[in-house]
């Protein structure tokens, strides 16, 4: 199952929904279409409209695909039962030196993206609130791993949600 | 010499001040509340600075409430506030030490200023970590009254 995005589209918004329900029917039918597309906008609407005012096409590019990812994920995770509305929204800011911000905001712990022009240089972060400071994880989103990280790290806020 | 936090007495806790809507999401403070500015022009003693309030009694929640840029409330999102023994954690643990750092810097309109500081010579990684490592830290805002 493949669902891309492109946040300027409703229909597209339809279809992903819709692809979602095809052929489960658990989850079939336009309500339940609806309600699976709501919950994705509610998740990324707040990013993708930050990610608006972003003039880098090289940070559009990075942020849309990590949407993408987060997109699929968001799917296969109601497919199988999974209750989004327990999942934080998505939020994004462009920081004061261009870099782009994606965080994933909880009391008890924050998932960061932080995208630059070149690739490379974008990293992300999980940072957990407790007594010692060894959770704290990061690393490059430069390299081959980078959908097995956005999937562990989605697989972590959507078991601690 | 490191560490920069000057020998002077501190109080438990220190505001940090919420200019936009950006810093704070659904009840809790973001990264985008610790935004670092390492330009030579603004080091502070070879450090980023950020200005929090040290919180020496209750007068200084008001003075930064107050606080106006351009015409407006400068922190429209309110106040975080913080226990400093968290930043001590950090200034502690393998991962930041000798880079994070604070010290005093009172000025005329707000004696109970302050930095949170993090040395230029941190790497790129601790840069753009600090900021969500720190904002986690918070204990809770205290929000604009007057709207």
């Amino acid at each position: 199952m493949s669902a891309r995005w492109t946040y300027d589209s409703p229909i597209e918004r339809w279809n992903i929904a819709d692809a979602t329900s095809t052929g489960r029917q658990t989850y079939g039918g336009r309500f339940g279409a609806w309600y699976t597309n709501q919950e994705i906008l509610r998740i990324v609407g707040s990013l993708l409209k930050s990610l608006s005012e972003v003039s880098d096409p090289s940070i559009t590019e990075q942020v849309r695909d990590l949407v993408n990812v987060f997109i699929e994920m968001l799917v296969q995770l109601k497919v199988s039962g999974y209750e989004m509305r327990n999942l934080p929204p998505l939020k994004g800011a462009i920081l004061e030196d261009g870099a782009f911000l994606a965080e994933w905001l909880s009391h008890n712990y924050r998932v960061g993206f932080v995208f630059e022009t070149d690739p490379k240089d974008s990293m992300w972060y999980l940072v957990e609130k407790g007594e010692t400071l060894d959770q704290n994880k990061s690393g490059s989103l430069g390299n081959e791993d980078k959908q097995a990280i956005l999937r562990s790290l989605i697989a972590y806020v959507a078991s601690n949600s | 010499m490191w560490p920069l936090t000057p020998k002077m007495s501190y109080p438990d806790t220190f505001l940090r001040g919420l200019s936009t809507d950006d810093c704070v999401s659904d009840g809790i403070v973001s990264s985008a509340a610790f935004q670092l500015h390492f330009e030579p022009h603004l080091l502070r003693n070879g450090c980023a600075a950020s200005s929090v309030g040290w919180e020496d009694d209750g007068s200084v929640i008001d003075v930064m409430m107050r606080q106006e840029k351009d015409g407006e409330p400068q922190f429209k999102a309110g106040l975080a506030r913080f226990q400093r023994e968290s930043i001590d954690r950090l200034m502690k643990s393998p991962a930041f030490a000798r880079v994070l750092s604070y010290d005093r810097e009172p000025l005329v309109e707000n004696p109970y200023h302050g930095n949170l500081l993090v040395s230029s010579t941190a790497t790129k990684t601790q840069k753009r970590l600090l900021p969500g490592v720190i904002a986690t830290q918070y204990s809770e805002i205290i929000p604009r009254l007057d709207g």
